[in-house]
């Protein structure tokens, strides 16, 4: 057995794995208007947790910016809001888009809405789940550009009842959605069915095939 | 004579799991990176920064991060997008005009993708220096209706 060739092919094998690509998806509206710049404004919340707005946006830039695109910074965007008489992230979402190119000059505005933001009980376990979704509009047009939806849901269970309830107690007290909010923000933008790659990232044009 | 022998065996034996720890490395390391690539850019504290800001309301430790975030990622490589910006409200809400609209400047030659909502704001700073205007510290550089 040739053991450089077993190792190399493994190599080979798992880099393949990685790069699968899943479903195509339509982007030519994406392509026809791409955009450079993208406002993330404030974002509307459907559950009862009333922190979860300013947990979640914490951790939309970074990975948004990493994928090439200007993105506007969020506390300024949302006192600039403030400012023009929009307090409220409700208000924010009905405006024309092309408020967000005469105002700020964006190409495009990211409208994030969050759905789910609990910790669920079943009988033996508990899980925590913040689920969102995403709809990136173009600012001259209005038309939508890109759109997902994306749930992470952390389980913890155990074969002891009383240690469970014990467990899930404290976890209701001292859940943290931050690394929940992070990895749902991480994954979204990321191919197969994330954003393709903006004018500051090296792929920018040259990763159509990966969506 | 079986000595030599011996001991080119064993040579080559190392060598042969040398390349198999090198390859394992690669293995390894292929499987941990998948597809992700390189960061962009760096980023140090600018989360925590963000994270104090809306979470903690602790304003003077967000700036504490971002400033060291700016100093760090000046030194390695590209600043990331929106931090000279963000560091430029902050030093405005300080009463630090001057320095505010240097780093709005250094944003907008940066990424002129922001050129348009710098412009503004600095054209603000400057009308309200000129009028001695309200020293609004807690908003944004604005006509201010709320703070």
């Amino acid at each position: 057995m040739n053991w450089r060739a077993f190792f190399v092919g493994c190599g080979l094998l798992s880099l393949l794995a990685g790069c699968a690509s899943v479903g195509k998806r339509d982007l030519s509206t994406f392509y026809a208007h791409q955009p450079r710049s993208i406002i993330i404004v404030p974002v509307v919340n459907e559950t009862p947790e009333v922190n979860a707005p300013a947990v979640f946006i914490t951790t939309i830039t970074v990975p948004l910016a990493e994928r090439g695109y200007y993105v506007f910074p969020v506390y300024l965007t949302e006192l600039l809001l403030r400012d023009l008489g929009l307090p409220e992230a409700g208000l924010v979402h009905q405006l024309p888009s092309q408020r967000f190119f005469d105002l700020f000059g964006a190409d495009a505005v990211l409208f994030v809405t969050i759905k789910d933001w609990s910790t669920k009980y079943l009988v033996l376990a508990s899980s925590v789940v913040v689920e969102m979704e995403y709809v990136l509009k173009d600012t001259r047009t209005g038309t939508v550009l890109w759109e997902s939806k994306q749930q992470v849901a952390r389980n913890s269970g155990g074969s002891n009842p009383i240690a469970m309830a014990v467990s899930a107690a404290l976890n209701a007290l001292f859940t943290d959605f931050l690394p929940l909010a992070r990895q749902a923000n991480n994954q979204v933008f990321r191919p197969p069915s994330g954003l393709p790659s903006g004018p500051y990232h090296p792929e920018h044009g040259k990763d159509r095939d990966r969506f | 004579m079986n000595g030599e022998n011996g001991r080119r065996r064993a040579r080559l034996a190392n060598q042969n799991s040398l390349w198999q720890y090198v390859c394992l490395g690669l293995v390894i390391a292929a499987g941990l990176a998948g597809c992700t690539p390189p960061a962009l850019y760096q980023w140090g504290e600018y989360e925590d920064s963000l994270y104090r800001r809306y979470v903690k309301e602790d304003i003077a430790g967000a700036e504490a991060y971002l400033r060291e975030t700016l100093v760090a990622a000046e030194l390695k490589s590209r600043v990331p997008p929106g931090v000279y910006a963000d560091y430029g409200l902050l030093l405005y809400r300080r009463g630090d005009y001057a320095g505010a609209i240097e780093k709005f400047e250094q944003e907008k030659r940066a990424f002129p993708e922001s050129a348009m909502l710098m412009s503004k704001l600095i054209e603000r700073i400057q009308q309200q220096r000129a009028t001695g205007g309200p020293t609004e510290r807690k908003g944004v550089p604005a006509g201010g209706v709320q703070p």
